[in-house]
């Protein structure tokens, strides 16, 4: 096995050997003066970075978070650290199931749902369905319906209308722009939504030999202490709510080619269904 | 009193630099980035491994996630790459994920070190900003421990490169490993990426009504999809959920305030061992769970790594003896 020696050019005490963790406190400092400068400045930016991110990404955010994200994010988003590292914060939720059934062509169907268990192995590939599924309702929770979309522009319009009219002007553009960012942010998670429900409807449609499938986002509500502490089991069909499925509709099969020509079809939002969050 | 106050200020500020440049520019031994170096590599190889079950589903190219949405999810970001953007054939598909599998195990063991150590990290990348949304914080840290090791000389022990390059010299010769800034720097970004990790992971469960409340382990326990050993008979027991939930609260919030003092640090560490090893045996979470402690082993004095593995070398000698 090879030995550690101190480098000879630096006169470093040698920290391999059983010798007390001393290094850092000879303070015996490598490198140029100019060398640690522009390092210290290069570290000192990466920080910057990494701390800025998880202010940034996750809601909610401050403008002086997003403002100094801009700049970095290239860094940030090029090297996967754009991240809020919100582990079960702010607190452990409830869970989402995609439930599917596809249809064959001789009339018969099959169900099934995402994560599954039992289909799903090893846990890691699991834990891939289940993000998969939580991704689903992350972007079903952020649409709302024409209905909803139509009531909320209103209110904001009459906000707006009431500020000018007593001169609060900073605040109505405040409101206004507020609105423009959730609308670009409802258009974005809209368009995600119907694309991604495609793709796994087409891949569920391949894998199953299906024509056509049927799709919903059930939502798995945690069960309270008491219920269980009186016997009630976790997998108990009450913690399914059919209130609380998001229907993701209907879809056929289509072949690569007949989809670069066929619009998708259009998903229905979380809100029109009673769902989300 | 005016020159007083000045030479106190550049005494201060002297101090400062003499801290500042005892903290990142202090040499070290690589000996515990390089048991690091074998955990991350061995687990990028594991996590890359288990996608090649449903790779076309998921990566493929009319997969899930297909470039055209994967586009779409990174907003059209030119700094949002991935190889996959750039192939269109299968056999190239396939080829490059097995390409990718095979760099991850030389890294692991330490073989080309350098070169597998960004190929690495750049394929880890790749991987997870094509499936962003199939990504949890496993692909987090496995990406930022792979990042900072690749930066370091971490293959410079217990690694084939070191094997080899000792073979070569010949075997009675006893090579010299000299101790890096390089081995400094990867490490202290590695031990402050993970303080920011657990300060914002602390800081977001603040916001939670059910982490003050002392029930929030209540929902990690009573969720049906996580759970891989049944921890309900706690529902009987609810004040020791509420410990549970305080402490594990207390311990991630004030993590990167009390691992740096060596009086605290093996009590946080330990802490540490026990919450994730806990995720991963009662959540389902086991590569989420190693991967948190092997980047918490960035706190391990490289002198203690090496006495440990020379003790762990002689007790297999003397078994094979």
């Amino acid at each position: 096995m090879a030995r550690h020696k101190p480098n000879s050019a630096i006169p470093i005490p040698d920290v391999s050997r059983g010798v007390p963790p001393a290094a850092e406190a000879a303070g015996v400092v490598a490198w140029s003066g100019t060398k640690r400068f522009w390092v210290s400045v290069a570290l000192l930016l990466h920080l910057a970075c990494v701390i800025i991110a998880p202010m940034a990404v996750v809601d909610p955010r401050s403008d002086i978070a997003s403002l100094l994200h801009q700049p970095v994010s290239p860094w940030t988003r090029g090297l996967f650290l754009d991240h809020g590292y919100r582990f079960f914060a702010p607190e452990p939720g409830p869970s989402h199931i995609v439930e599917y059934e596809v249809f064959r062509a001789d009339g018969s169907s099959v169900k099934g749902h995402f994560p599954d268990r039992d289909q799903h192995w090893p846990r890691l590939l699991y834990h891939r369905w289940f993000m998969l599924s939580e991704t689903v309702f992350q972007h079903a929770s952020m649409t709302l319906d024409e209905k909803q979309l139509k009531e909320w522009e209103s209110e904001v319009q009459s906000e707006i209308k009431s500020l000018v009219d007593s001169d609060d002007v900073r605040n109505a553009d405040r409101v206004q722009f507020d609105y423009q960012r959730a609308m670009q942010d409802h258009q974005r998670a809209q368009s995600l939504l119907r694309q991604l429900v495609q793709q796994i409807k087409q891949d569920l449609l391949k894998r199953h030999n299906g024509v056509s499938i049927k799709m919903r986002l059930a939502t798995r509500v945690i069960p309270s202490l008491y219920d269980v502490a009186r016997g009630r089991k976790l997998d108990d069909p009450r913690y399914l709510p059919d209130e609380a499925a998001i229907e993701l509709g209907e879809g056929s099969r289509v072949t690569p080619e007949v989809e670069a020509i066929a619009p998708l079809e259009p998903v229905p939002s979380a809100a029109a269904s009673g769902g989300g969050e | 009193m005016r020159e007083g106050q000045g030479s106190g200020v550049r005494n201060w500020l002297c101090l400062w630099q003499e801290g500042w440049n005892r903290f990142w520019f202090v040499p070290r031994s690589p000996a515990t980035l390089a048991v690091m170096r074998i955990c991350t590599g061995m687990m990028l190889f594991y996590t890359h491994g288990v996608w090649t079950l449903e790779l076309d589903s998921f990566l493929g190219l009319h997969g899930i996630f297909e470039s055209q949405f994967a586009n779409e999810v990174n907003g059209h970001s030119p700094f949002v790459w991935t190889h996959f953007a750039w192939i269109d054939h299968p056999a190239w598909f396939w080829g490059t994920h097995y390409f990718a599998l095979a760099v991850m195990l030389a890294f692991a063991f330490g073989f080309k070190t350098r070169v597998s150590g960004v190929l690495s990290v750049l394929f880890a990348i790749s991987y997870a900003h094509r499936a962003g949304g199939a990504m949890f914080g496993l692909d987090q840290i496995n990406c930022f421990l792979a990042l900072y090791l690749a930066i370091s000389p971490c293959g410079a022990l217990y690694s084939l490169d070191s094997f080899l390059a000792q073979k070569g010299e010949g075997a009675n010769t006893n090579r010299e490993i000299p101790n890096s800034v390089m081995v400094t720097l990867a490490t202290r970004l590695i031990q402050l990426h993970l303080c920011v990790v657990y300060l914002f992971a602390g800081m977001g469960k603040l916001q939670g009504p059910a982490w003050w409340d002392g029930t929030a382990i209540w929902g990690a326990i009573a969720s049906h999809e996580y759970q891989t050993i049944d921890l309900t008979f706690l529902s009987h027991w609810p004040l020791l959920i509420n410990v549970i939930t305080l402490a594990a609260l207390a311990w991630e919030c004030s993590y990167p305030f009390m691992v740096w003092p060596r009086l605290t640090r093996p009590i946080w560490l330990l802490m540490a061992v026990a919450v994730h090893l806990g995720i991963g045996l009662f959540m389902g979470m086991m590569t989420f769970g190693i991967i948190m402690v092997v980047a918490n082993l960035a706190f391990i004095e490289p002198a203690h790594t090496s006495r440990f593995i020379e003790h762990c070398v002689s007790r297999a000698q003397t078994r094979v003896e």
